[in-house]
């Protein structure tokens, strides 16, 4: 559809949401992402049956985690659409990105700077 | 039976099981098509063939109990026959067409007048007793879909009720006929058929989904009581008989879906790997969906659908050999503890306790998804292609630079 999304996305494939691991999430932002989302089937439609739903709560677990850490727990996010809705695709792109925005950048990256100065 | 036959003509065997007593279904209630085919004596053209083939064995009032293997190489268990005795057929591939049933509605008073009726109980009553006798027929439409429970369309509705309405009108062109509409949905070239029934005077009011008409049937006196958009105001029409486009519900496959580990989507309908790339191949290969099993449609659809899942099916049975998917999961039999995560977190049943005591993974059936090595504590499961490693240089790639 050549619709347009933000640049500052990077993409990971993966077959199915429920292979993705807190540690990945985590890792992500020990590496200086701003903010990480995970994009799996509708509920109630995984094409793995409930891989979704596992990576929701690995979501929910990644959150705790950063909240503890003073990274902020709403850098990481969980959005579920279908492989049809290329449009929502990007509305979901925007709502990151300008959440992310607005929560200025990983606090990481902030003190890795400051010490490296 | 399309399916069946064009595998059969192509010279593949076929077993075709059905649950009930008689081959066809839905079909079995329905009387015509919009453009005027007769369903029924298709239906039995094709029975007929099916029954007559040498290549397809039909089993009746038979149940799928078992089911294991992978493309290429199936084994289904199936109860046959009142008989109930069982069977264990080995195969190639699947073609699921459980089919789909006409909604029972609960709004509107019907089960609770006899002059209520469903688009389908109508057809049969206009065959066995023509139109003399009605002088005002009212339909309603989108009854049992688009609403909380179900937000879907069901597709064929106000086709069949405009079907109904021009079959009224032939039958005696002095009967009024109402339809209660939200939208009207006669796609493509079916807007025709939409056209003729407007010079044909058949009126069309539109609701709101907020505000139905209002049925009452006291004292002998049928009517609904409405809003017209037009007007603002609130109408009542008197009739001879109310009929509810009733809308599709896809026949119950709860438990065969759990014995063949088929997605479903919220509604109930079989869900195809991919929308436009694979609209008729299910995700796990060598299993194939046509029909009102994946979502309603028109018989003519339907039937189109059913040529592709058994082209699909032809396409995979030519081979002689096939090559299995390198997207697998293995285990690491030093590391895993048996702690039974991954065999219970398969969607599939796939990991095995071993002779060893330890977790292991056939190549052939993993489905690759890759949800046991993310839950495997001892991290002893990695997915090929998709490894920890693998993952996490891609992320380390992605923001090399950003620190």
């Amino acid at each position: 559809m050549r619709l347009q999304y933000p640049s500052g996305i990077r993409i990971i494939c993966l077959p199915c949401t429920g292979k993705v691991d807190v540690i990945h999430l985590l890792h992500s932002f020990e590496k200086g992402a701003d903010g990480v989302y995970v994009v799996g089937c509708l509920e109630g439609a995984c094409q793995f049956n409930a891989g979704n739903l596992r990576a929701k709560k690995r979501v929910a677990q990644a959150q705790e985690i950063l909240e503890k850490i003073g990274v902020g727990g709403e850098r990481v996010q969980m959005y579920n659409l279908s492989s049809s809705e290329a449009p929502r695709f990007v509305e979901i792109a925007e709502e990151m990105t300008g959440k992310i925005m607005a929560l200025g950048p990983n606090p990481i990256k902030t003190a890795a700077k400051k010490a490296a100065a | 039976m399309t399916a069946a036959l064009s595998l059969g003509d192509q010279g593949f065997e076929v077993v075709l099981v059905e649950k009930e007593p008689h081959l066809g279904g839905l079909s079995r209630e329905l009387t015509h098509t919009i453009e005027g085919a007769h369903i029924f004596e298709y239906l039995l053209d094709a029975v007929e063939r099916v029954t007559r083939h040498d290549k397809i064995q039909v089993l009746t009032e038979s149940l799928i109990v078992g089911f294991s293997g992978f493309k290429g190489n199936f084994t289904t268990e199936v109860m046959v026959g009142p008989g109930m005795y069982e069977r264990k057929i080995d195969h190639g591939v699947v073609i699921v067409a459980t089919g789909a049933e006409e909604y029972r509605p609960t709004e509107f008073l019907y089960g609770r007048d006899s002059r209520i009726l469903t688009q389908i109980e109508f057809g049969k009553r206009l065959e066995e007793k023509g139109a003399e006798d009605l002088h005002h027929v009212i339909m309603i439409q989108c009854v049992g879909s688009r609403n909380e429970d179900f937000p879907n369309c069901s597709r064929i509705c106000c086709q069949n009720a405009i079907k109904n309405a021009l079959h009224i009108k032939e039958l005696n062109p002095e009967t009024e006929v109402s339809v209660f509409y939200r939208d009207i949905r006669t796609y493509g070239e079916l807007e025709y058929y939409y056209h003729q029934a407007r010079r044909q005077g058949v009126r069309f009011f539109r609701f709101h989904r907020d505000e139905p008409p209002q049925v009452s049937a006291q004292d002998g006196d049928l009517s609904i009581t409405f809003k017209d958009s037009i007007l603002q105001r609130d109408l009542r029409l008197h009739a001879d008989l109310l009929v509810l486009s009733a809308g599709m519900r896809p026949a119950d496959t709860e438990e065969l879906s759990s014995i063949i580990k088929l997605p479903q989507n919220p509604d109930g309908y079989f869900m195809e790997a991919h929308v436009k790339l694979r609209p008729v191949d299910m995700a796990n290969e060598g299993i194939y969906v046509c029909g009102t099993a994946h979502g309603p449609k028109l018989i003519s659809e339907a039937v189109a659908q059913a040529m592709a899942a058994s082209s699909r099916a032809a396409t995979f049975l030519s081979q002689s050999e096939i090559t299995l998917s390198v997207v697998t999961a293995k285990v690491d039999q030093e590391r895993c503890a048996s702690c039974l995560i991954c065999v219970r977190a398969c969607p599939y049943g796939v990991p095995r306790i071993n002779k060893e005591g330890v977790s292991e993974i056939d190549e052939a059936l993993c489905r690759g998804c890759g949800i046991c090595a993310a839950e495997c504590p001892a991290k002893a499961i990695e997915l090929s292609w998709y490894e920890d490693d693998q993952v996490m240089s891609k992320v380390d790639a992605l923001l090399e630079g950003v620190l």
